[in-house]
């Protein structure tokens, strides 16, 4: 037995480890959420999709399955009753969380949302969709450059109008045939593009859209600057979107990015993020973007700064 | 010669180790006749006879265990008073404020118990010479050296080990006071190294290291006037470095890392009897804090270079001066009166550079610097006045007036203080007071660890000074049998608490790092009991502690919620036996409500099966608690005097003895039996140690 002590002192000192144990949820009923943000992902015919989603509590009344049963469930926008339709689940052949609407995209519109369901707490929410963005853009080579395959570009964003409270994001759209929408071709935001003074400099996907959030440092006097690196990429279809979010719209995404982020926080070793909600009773977000969108064109003169660019 | 009677020496100490009776007899009634509430004294020997944990005695380690106060993450040196937050504690060294008071992440605190003469831990009831932060005031004096023969110790403990000595450098007129601490555990690095052949693997083990060590020197002098000066320094630096060597087909990746932190503080303190009824005490200083973290990367392909660096530097320097006169003119008035003058730099910076070469041609550089720099004022002028109210008790009257200037902004904050005792009899009194507090430093943290990434900045025009408001009623009561009681209960208001919002980043930002807090406030309240016992051989306490803490940031919730440290119950027996002059038995449980954290409230139900998307479904933060924390220290001294006087001491300790799994932190997932249950995660429970003392 002697032999084994050290062994089992040093196996006591280096071991950590982890046990379950009984949690105690405020929420003990189930809870419904709902997401949908206008002006996102919305196709030409302004056909969109929006999701309620009933969530069991933790700790409390556990359900099986999602179903729910609606009694009530009014969508307006600026008053009028939007059309919709709840799809099936492919799966179940039951109802499902997903549904289709004919939803207007104008700005100044005010959407509200009332729910009923069977058993559960009433949910609400409402939102004003923000007035497009006007903006014009200079583009030019960077003097520099990191190899030969590759060729940087400077951009300039031009925003008019830029408010206080403006919430902005941007994207370079390429449809490049095979699917894909490469934003990444934003290589950094800011004055240095660095980011280095950036901690809300961020790189957010609403379902399969890709965006960055222009963060409160990014935009100066009217200015947005970012680089972008091309290669064999064709650059007749690309083109800048830049977005107005609601205010509510621009918290969610924010606080989404940061709640991804924040390892140190889900091992409770730094402050928690949560994920902003604007419906009351409930989680979720019903959130609303204007996008303008402006073909891009390349300018092969090449240049280091922009007169008056701000200087890191 | 006065003063002299009142300096002992260490060794003294140690070799007259069995307490008095009379002089406890003492104390217990020294404490019946002041007004002040919620204040602790440690001395040395309490330090140096309580648990060592990893064979070094701790002050703030010391302090935890004190009621209404919560220690955070486990094993570390957080100190929450009443609800604090932890960056908002007053910590003097002598007199000089100390910003960076902990080592090895906060494993270890910066105060070297050899060198402390003792503590006074405030944690409410603050007299007016105090400001600065809201929580509490750690006021730690440094042993003068001894005015007549040379002493010393000698200690290793698991970790770290220290030198200490002191003694006349002309007797009866100057002495010094001398100690160094250093961590070891780097030297096994060294010895490691001859056992690994791997070149690779050699580099990166000699680019690997941590090291902590911290230095005290204090110097005095006794003048012919009865005056004294006394000239203290301090430094203290943790320093680690990583190195990582990767090499893959395209290219070979060498990364550096480095960080460092410490203090610098220096004061030069002259104190003098001008008669019997007045004594004039000034003090001017320089404190200093400094952290660094930087990167280096290199990047070797085939064709080019790239070379990455980033470098993130937080700089304080403070110089103040304080002058204080204490006078005792009128019959059963004792006034303190006296100005303070701090002037603060605060000045971060953060420096990357991004360069490539394609063979030695430089094809790209890009260097990018932020910094911002603070001026800032502090000013105090203070007064308080404790009136002797004939047998009845006594009253403490007081006030702070602080001014505080920044760049283009200032702050003038009125902060009255008073406290009342009232004697029922000669062993039970009551007591109340009412201090408000406003604190100009804000740590900005991304995490709750002390790390060289938290950067102090001051009050602006978007960040108000943090402010309390802190109420303490309760009673003493000297019972037979060497027995007392002491009860306390408090209220505590805090407006202007500020949280981190830029959690997607280690380093907070700092240009505009103004944005990236919310602003909150604070509110803590409870009760505190203990019970004491002491005679010549046995020192036993309970303390339990009912409280509740609570947080309201409107942007993260409408509503209050528990604060993270929001321990409801806390109980602490402690019990040392003296057991002959060779041994002393040292034992302690621990007990409180497990700490809160944050977590999905709902999860979503997909085809049967449960997603836990932590921080989507939250509905308030902290509003989980972990489980109960508990444990039990052991710990024996075997002291063994030798014949020529000189001692050594063995200590053995066992930290969490009895091997509890104490959580320190948790999650929700879905457990075996398809039920969603917290998830504990448990750090190293149990450690075992051992530390050698030799005095001479």
């Amino acid at each position: 037995m002697k032999k084994h002590i050290p062994f089992i002192l040093v196996s006591l000192l280096i071991s950590s480890c982890e046990y379950s144990f009984d949690v105690e949820s405020p929420i003990r009923e189930p809870i419904l959420s709902f997401k949908y943000i206008s002006g996102m992902n919305t196709s030409c015919d302004s056909t969109c999709y929006f999701e309620i989603e009933l969530l069991s509590p933790v700790g409390g009344k556990m359900i099986e399955n999602n179903e729910y049963v609606i009694q009530k469930l009014n969508f307006t926008a600026d008053g009028k009753e939007v059309e919709w339709e709840r799809e099936i689940n492919v799966h179940t052949g039951e109802p499902g969380t997903r549904y289709k609407a004919k939803m207007p995209n104008l700005p100044e519109t005010k959407l509200e949302l009332y729910m009923e369901a069977e058993g559960l707490k009433p949910i609400s929410a409402s939102v004003v969709i923000p007035e497009k963005p006007d903006f014009k853009y200079n583009c030019f080579k960077e003097k520099t450059t990191q190899d030969e395959d590759n060729t940087n570009y400077i951009v300039e964003v031009i925003v008019d109008n830029v408010r206080d409270e403006d919430y902005l994001g941007i994207k370079i759209d390429w449809d490049s045939g095979w699917g894909q929408r490469p934003t990444l071709y934003i290589k950094g935001v800011g004055a240095d593009y660095s980011l280095m003074n950036s901690p809300d400099y961020m790189f957010y996907h609403w379902e399969d859209d890709f965006f960055f959030l222009i963060g409160k440092n990014e935009i100066q006097n009217g200015k947005l600057y970012f680089q972008t690196e091309l290669g064999f990429e064709t650059k007749e279809d690309m083109r800048i979107k830049l977005y107005r979010f609601s205010p509510e719209t621009y918290s969610y995404f924010f606080s989404s990015y940061n709640n991804a982020e924040n390892v140190l926080g889900h091992y409770n070793l730094a402050p928690p993020v949560f994920v902003y909600t604007n419906i009351k009773s409930g989680f979720g977000i019903l959130g609303a973007a204007s996008c303008t969108e402006l073909k891009m064109e390349f300018n092969e003169q090449t240049t280091d700064q922009f007169s008056d660019r701000p200087q890191s | 010669m006065t003063l002299l009677s009142g300096i002992r020496s260490l060794a003294q100490e140690e070799r007259t180790d069995t307490l008095n009776a009379a002089v406890l007899q003492t104390d217990k009634y020294k404490k019946m006749a002041r007004s002040q509430t919620s204040l602790k004294t440690l001395d040395n020997t309490l330090l140096k006879r309580g648990f060592a944990m990893l064979g070094s005695p701790d002050l703030v380690k010391t302090m935890q265990m004190l009621p209404g106060v919560s220690s955070g993450t486990e094993l570390l040196s957080g100190l929450y008073v009443r609800g604090g937050d932890g960056s908002d504690n007053l910590y003097l060294l002598d007199g000089v404020p100390m910003y960076q008071t902990s080592h090895l992440i906060g494993l270890f605190s910066s105060f070297n118990v050899d060198m402390v003469e003792d503590a006074d831990f405030y944690k409410g009831g603050f007299p007016a010479r105090y400001g600065g932060r809201l929580s509490s005031v750690v006021d730690v004096n440094v042993r003068d050296g001894s005015f007549d023969k040379w002493c010393g110790n000698v200690s290793l403990g698991l970790l770290d080990g220290r030198i200490h000595i002191d003694g006349p450098i002309i007797k009866d007129k100057l002495s010094l006071n001398f100690g160094i601490r250093r961590s070891w555990a780097d030297l096994l690095k060294t010895l490691a190294t001859p056992m690994i052949s791997d070149k690779q693997q050699i580099e990166m083990i000699q680019g690997t290291t941590y090291v902590f060590s911290d230095i005290n020197m204090k110097v005095t002098q006794l003048a012919h006037d009865g005056s004294k000066i006394s000239l203290s320094l301090y430094g203290g630096r943790d320093y680690g470095k990583m190195r990582f060597i990767e090499e893959y087909d395209e290219s070979d990746n060498d990364i550096k890392m480095h960080l460092g932190w410490g203090n610098m503080l220096a004061s030069l303190k002259w104190n003098k009897h001008i008669t019997d009824k007045l004594l004039f005490d000034s003090n001017v200083y320089y404190t200093s804090y400094s952290s660094i973290i930087g990167v280096e990367g290199k990047e070797l392909g085939s064709e080019n270079t790239r070379l990455i660096s980033e470098s993130n530097e937080s700089i304080i320097h403070d110089v103040g001066c304080n002058l204080d006169l204490y006078c005792n003119l009128v019959k059963n008035n004792r006034m303190k009166f006296g100005c303070s003058v701090l002037g603060h730099n605060y000045a971060p910076a953060r420096e990357c550079s991004y360069k490539v070469y394609i063979k030695e041609t430089m094809l790209v550089e890009k260097e990018t610097k932020a910094t911002c720099n603070y001026l800032g004022a502090e000013m105090a002028l203070y007064m308080e006045d404790e009136i002797d109210l004939w047998a009845w008790g006594k009253v403490n009257i007081g006030f702070r007036e602080n001014l505080f200037f920044v760049n283009d902004k200032h702050y003038n904050c009125f902060e009255p203080r008073i406290a009342l005792r009232a004697n029922l009899n000669n062993d039970f009194n009551l007591k109340a007071s009412f201090s408000e507090t406003n604190q100009f430093a804000h740590q900005l943290s991304s995490t709750y660890l002390d790390l060289p990434t938290n950067i102090w900045m001051p009050s602006t025009s978007v960040i108000k000074p943090m402010n309390s408001k802190q109420w303490v009623a309760g009673f003493q009561w000297n019972l037979p049998r060497s027995l007392s009681v002491d009860v306390e209960l408090w209220y505590k208001d805090m407006k202007h608490l500020y949280e981190y919002q830029g959690a997607n980043t280690m380093l907070p930002a700092i240009d505009g790092w103004e944005l990236y807090y919310n602003e909150g406030k604070g509110r803590s309240y409870g009760i505190e009991l203990g019970l004491e016992y002491k005679n010549e051989s046995v020192n036993a306490s309970v303390y339990y502690t009912l409280s509740k803490s609570e947080r309201l940031f409107p942007s993260y919730y409408y509503d209050w919620y528990p604060d993270r440290n929001d321990n409801r119950h806390k109980l602490n027996i402690q019990y040392q036996y003296r057991i002959n002059n060779n041994f002393l038995i040292y034992a302690a449980w621990l007990f409180h409500s497990g700490n809160h954290f944050t977590a999905a409230s709902a999860v979503s139900v997909e085809n049967d099966s449960y997603i836990v998307r932590d921080g989507e479904y939250c509905i308030a933060p902290n509003l989980y608690s972990l489980p109960a924390y508990h444990r039990l220290d052991l710990g024996l001294n075997w002291y063994r005097t030798m014949k020529n006087g000189r001692i050594r001491t063995l200590n053995f300790s066992l930290y969490n003895a009895y091997c509890h799994f104490n959580a320190i932190s948790a999650f929700i997932r879905i457990d075996e039996k398809g039920k969603l249950s917290g998830r504990a995660i448990c750090l190293i429970p149990i450690i075992p140690s051992i530390s050698y003392n030799w005095t001479f």
